[in-house]
């Protein structure tokens, strides 16, 4: 397993907890296509691999997931952010942010 | 805490699985819907908004793998998944998967059957508490010498008051019981001091056992009973302690009774009662010096079998002991109760055994090896589509590995099921004396071990198909005629070493069974220098009292007369000692008058060997007679040698040729126990100890009326009628003279010279079976092999047909080098048989292991064999019409 596919693993998985954040519950189809709007078309991202990281994500107690019917009357799994989720979007974020900021100034100081 | 919850929810989509894969069906289907949709609105195609769809999903098929090993247990599902896919794979080519299976099942199952066996006999530690500090003790000579004995009442005594290293010692004697209340029934039973129960850790389900009070005469007759005895005979009646027990030996109290799983001994047949073994005042006295016992310790903890022994020494040495007969004195020595119990040397022979099982499933491997590569290569094309689907190398090696053991896992299923069929037909056969208990059965231990070895095969059988079959090179897999990987070189080499295995274990094999039943029959067929058929053998002591009033001869005498007068009896005598009597051999240094008694050097007498020493047997006056052997000089034994007159002997022939060469013994004398110079008065013809080791001895017989040592013995009987009619009116005899003695044995001699030659019949029996097992195997194999390999070669035989090749050319190009192998194998197995022989040479009687003409005998049976199974389809191949081996591919 290459240290990339981890990178793009958490990165994912710190998109779809933000996602659902925002929108509240929304169904796989709904998230990937806001990932892809927010990242204004930059990802072009083989959606497919939403699904493992769902999973994961549902695993871990993160989000929940439960059937329901989607705006244009078709049966769809919608999946919802917990209280886990919700602390563990807010400290990830926070990370990123630290990271970023260490970043910037590393490379602003050269 | 993640984890928990990530296995929990692993563990769900393994049950659920079907509901899961449906839902995601549904949501991928939703999510697929979603997309067309969208590029529907788009002002997209229907058509080309789905194949877009799919395109954006990246893949339904792969989404769907990535979303179950997320979830589940990927490698649960990927073992599942080859299991699945092997076993099609086996039910498309059912001749191979049966001839396999068949194959394995029975290597597994003769292994797993000679194992329980082992099992049953030598491996399940003793049923005691911590059977690991239970040790017996024996007495051997000082100097060294490998003969042992058991230990004197003198020392047990002196031992069991003063030792320091062991937290109980108990004495073991003999002792024959018959109940005489309602129905009789004879039991098996001992006489033992109660210690040896604590030593053992045994305690009683009901009442007590006996303890040292009892150990005196007239306060003895107490009785601790086994389980079995009192479920059988008392209907487990509750009230059974302080019940009086009529034996022949007097009324007897039951105290206590054993729980249902105590044994002792632990060998055999289960004993009904113990009962208390009783010192007189002589043994109290330190007077009982003669080394008979059995001796039964727990040692402590913390000391180990050398302190104990010279504990012991120390204190033998402070006890008067008279003037060592054997040139030094006795000392004491400990063995492990584990390997006490283990008869002779049943280790080495069920590691004989069990290494020739690990022959034969090794053969039934090679074969099974042989078969998956030949198909093996069939599979190319298979295995070539499935690495360009994406299978990796290790994917595939697992895919195979898993076929092999899905293979092996069914054949020990069937071995076992063999093994079991063995046991329940043939358990009986095995020698009783030997079982540790009685039951040979298929316990935990032993499926364990069919388990391993199921495992060890697909690791044999699998492992090499598996190599190759994951190096396919997928491009020329691929192409059509692509050529098959056996007929490459380096398949061929595998393939050829496979077939010198097979060929050099089976010849192995074949020669053990060859010489095994050689043996046997050379046994069966030795001379016993007496008519052995209707003989009675009949054990049983004289009463103690008769003989303490030295009216033991004259008993015994008296109950000779009545059975000559039975109708039917021919002749009546006594003897003890012999070998084939029950008695045990008592060797002595007897030597002529004026020559000095020869020292014996004990280190080098092995056992069996005579050394310097000849036997002691005491015979009475008819027993030469009854037995049939024929007196060759001078006179048998008479009335007239009794205890007054001066004391005589009679020899046997080997010893006359011993201490006499070329001269006439009558006359002569010999010097025996107590330095009395004995008159040699007749010689008589050798006596073979039938069933073990049937060479004759050096005999000197001895007058049983001018022995000291007492009368017992077996009595002898010659019948004109067949032994059985004449048995009930001998017992009558018994009971009318000695109405309380139990009768020890009554069987005729052919029985007793069947159960000494058990071990020897079942070591036959065994090693022919695999000998023709392997037999079976392996020349099945070859031919199954050679068919299919000439099979594939049919294109190749065509064009060489077509090109202008006779038969004969075709034949010696298929065979050539197959038969080049065979005859390698067949050097390989010569030699390995060879150096085994050395190992086997023990078991075997009056045969040669290295004979070099049961060898040759042996080789050419099995090169004809190996041959005779390649020619057949070899000749078919050789006859191929051109024209069809072309057409066809």
């Amino acid at each position: 397993m290459s240290s990339k596919s981890d990178v793009l693993q958490g990165t994912l998985d710190l998109m779809v907890l933000k996602t659902l954040e925002a929108l509240g519950p929304m169904h796989g189809y709904g998230i990937a296509r806001r990932i892809e709007q927010v990242s204004e078309d930059a990802l072009q991202m083989n959606q497919g691999t939403l699904y493992p990281a769902l999973v994961r994500l549902e695993q871990r107690g993160w989000i929940t997931s439960r059937w329901g019917v989607s705006d244009n009357n078709r049966r769809a799994r919608f999946y919802e952010l917990t209280r886990a989720g919700r602390k563990q979007l807010a400290s990830e974020a926070a990370s990123w942010e630290r990271v970023a900021g260490i970043m910037a100034k590393f490379l602003e100081s050269n | 805490m993640f984890r928990l919850r990530a296995l929990f929810s692993r563990v769900r989509a393994l049950i659920f699985r079907r509901r899961i894969e449906d839902a995601m069906d549904e949501e991928l289907r939703a999510h697929l819907e979603m997309l067309a949709d969208d590029f529907v609105r788009a002002g997209v195609s229907p058509d080309e908004a789905r194949r877009r769809a799919r395109l954006r999903l990246g893949g339904i098929d792969q989404t769907k793998e990535a979303t179950r090993d997320a979830r589940g247990f990927p490698f649960v599902d990927q073992l599942l998944q080859d299991l699945r896919y092997g076993w099609r794979t086996l039910r498309r080519s059912p001749s191979y998967s049966v001839a396999a299976l068949l194959t394995l099942g029975i290597g597994i199952g003769a292994t797993t059957a000679i194992f329980s066996v082992a099992d049953a006999v030598a491996l399940r530690p003793l049923p005691y508490q911590r059977s690991d500090r239970l040790f017996g003790i024996y007495s051997r000579p000082a100097n060294g010498g490998r003969i042992s004995t058991g230990v004197s009442s003198q020392d047990f005594l002196e031992w069991r008051d003063h030792h320091q290293v062991f937290t109980e010692i108990g004495l073991v004697g003999g002792g024959a019981f018959t109940l005489i209340e309602g129905e009789p029934e004879e039991l098996r039973g001992c006489k033992l001091t109660g210690d040896v129960f604590t030593a053992l850790g045994a305690r009683p389900v009901l009442g007590r056992i006996f303890g040292r009070e009892h150990e005196v005469e007239g306060n003895h007759r107490v009785a601790v009973l086994s389980y079995g005895f009192w479920q059988r005979r008392f209907a487990g009646d509750p009230h059974i302690v302080g019940r009086k027990l009529l034996l022949d030996d007097g009324s007897y109290e039951v105290v206590g009774v054993m729980p249902a799983d105590f044994k002792y001994p632990p060998a055999g047949r289960a004993f009904d009662l113990w009962v208390p073994f009783t010192f007189d005042a002589d043994d109290r006295a330190g007077r009982n010096a003669s080394p008979v016992w059995g001796i039964v310790a727990r040692l402590k903890d913390a000391v180990t079998p050398a302190q104990a022994t010279a504990n012991l020494d120390t204190l033998s040495a402070r006890l008067p002991r008279p003037a060592p007969v054997w040139g030094s004195r006795w000392r004491p020595f400990l063995v492990p109760l584990q390997d006490v119990e283990v008869v002779g040397d049943t280790r080495g022979w069920m590691l004989l055994l069990l290494g020739a099982a690990a022959f034969v499933l090794l053969v039934a491997c090679a074969n099974v090896a042989h078969l998956a590569l030949a198909r093996g290569s069939g599979r190319t094309r298979e295995l070539a589509i499935r690495s360009a689907l994406g299978g990796g190398r290790l994917r595939l090696a697992r895919q195979l590995v898993t076929e092999s053991l899905l293979l092996s896992g069914l054949a020990t299923g069937v071995g076992v099921l063999l093994a079991w069929g063995t046991v329940r037909l043939f358990g009986a056969s095995v020698p009783t004396s030997l079982r540790r208990i009685s039951d040979i059965a298929l316990n935990a231990r032993v499926l364990d071990f069919a388990v391993l070895a199921g495992i060890l095969t697909a690791v044999v059988c699998g492992v090499v198909p598996a190599v190759k079959g994951a190096k396919i090179d997928v491009v020329d897999g691929l192409k059509e005629g692509a050529p098959t990987t056996s007929a490459g070189r380096h398949g061929r080499r595998i393939r050829e070493a496979l077939t010198f295995t097979e060929v050099a274990v089976s010849f192995v094999l074949l020669a053990g069974a060859a010489l095994f039943i050689l043996s046997f029959a050379r046994l069966v067929s030795v001379n016993p220098g007496f008519d052995v058929d209707n003989v009675i053998n009949l054990q049983i002591e004289v009463p103690r009292e008769l003989n303490r009033a030295s009216r033991g001869v004259a008993a015994q005498n008296e109950l000779l007369e009545r059975i000559r007068h039975i109708p039917g009896v021919a002749g009546a005598g006594v003897i003890r000692g012999g070998w084939m009597f029950g008695g045990g051999r008592t060797m002595f240094p007897a030597h002529k008058p004026g020559e000095p008694r020869p020292t014996i050097a004990h280190a080098q007498l092995r056992a069996g060997e005579q050394g310097r020493t000849s036997d002691e047997v005491w015979v009475t006056p008819g027993l030469f007679r009854a037995l049939g052997v024929p007196v060759l000089r001078g006179r048998d034994i008479g009335e007239q040698d009794g205890l007054g007159t001066s004391p005589v002997i009679v020899v046997n022939q080997t010893a006359a040729r011993y201490y006499w060469p070329g001269g006439n013994p009558v006359g002569e004398h010999l010097v025996l126990e107590g330095d009395r110079a004995h008159e040699v008065v007749g010689v008589v013809g050798d006596i073979a100890h039938l069933g073990s080791d049937a060479r004759p001895r050096r005999e000197l017989y001895i007058p049983l009326a001018q022995s000291k040592s007492g009368t017992s013995g077996s009595i002898v009987v010659r019948t004109t009628r067949p032994p059985a009619d004449v048995m009930p009116a001998i017992r009558q005899a018994v009971h009318a003279v000695w109405p309380h003695q139990p009768i020890s044995r009554l069987a005729t001699l052919d029985d007793d010279i069947a159960r000494a030659s058990a071990a020897r019949r079942f070591n036959m029996l065994v090693m022919t079976v695999f000998g023709i097992l392997a037999l079976v195997i392996a020349v099945s194999g070859l031919n199954g092999v050679m068919a299919y390999s000439v099979a594939r070669r049919r294109h190749e035989m065509g064009i060489r047909t077509a090109l202008g090749a006779r038969p004969a050319q075709l034949l010696g190009l298929v065979l050539g080098r197959g038969a080049l192998v065979i005859a390698a194998g067949l050097a390989a197995g010569v030699t390995g048989a060879w150096m085994l022989g050395r190992v086997a040479q023990r078991y075997l009687f009056e045969v040669r292991a290295h004979d070099p003409a049961i060898l040759l005998a042996v080789a050419l049976v099995l090169g004809v064999a190996a041959l005779g199974a390649c020619w057949l389809p070899a000749r078919r191949a050789a006859r191929i019409d051109p024209i069809m081996a072309l057409r066809c591919e």
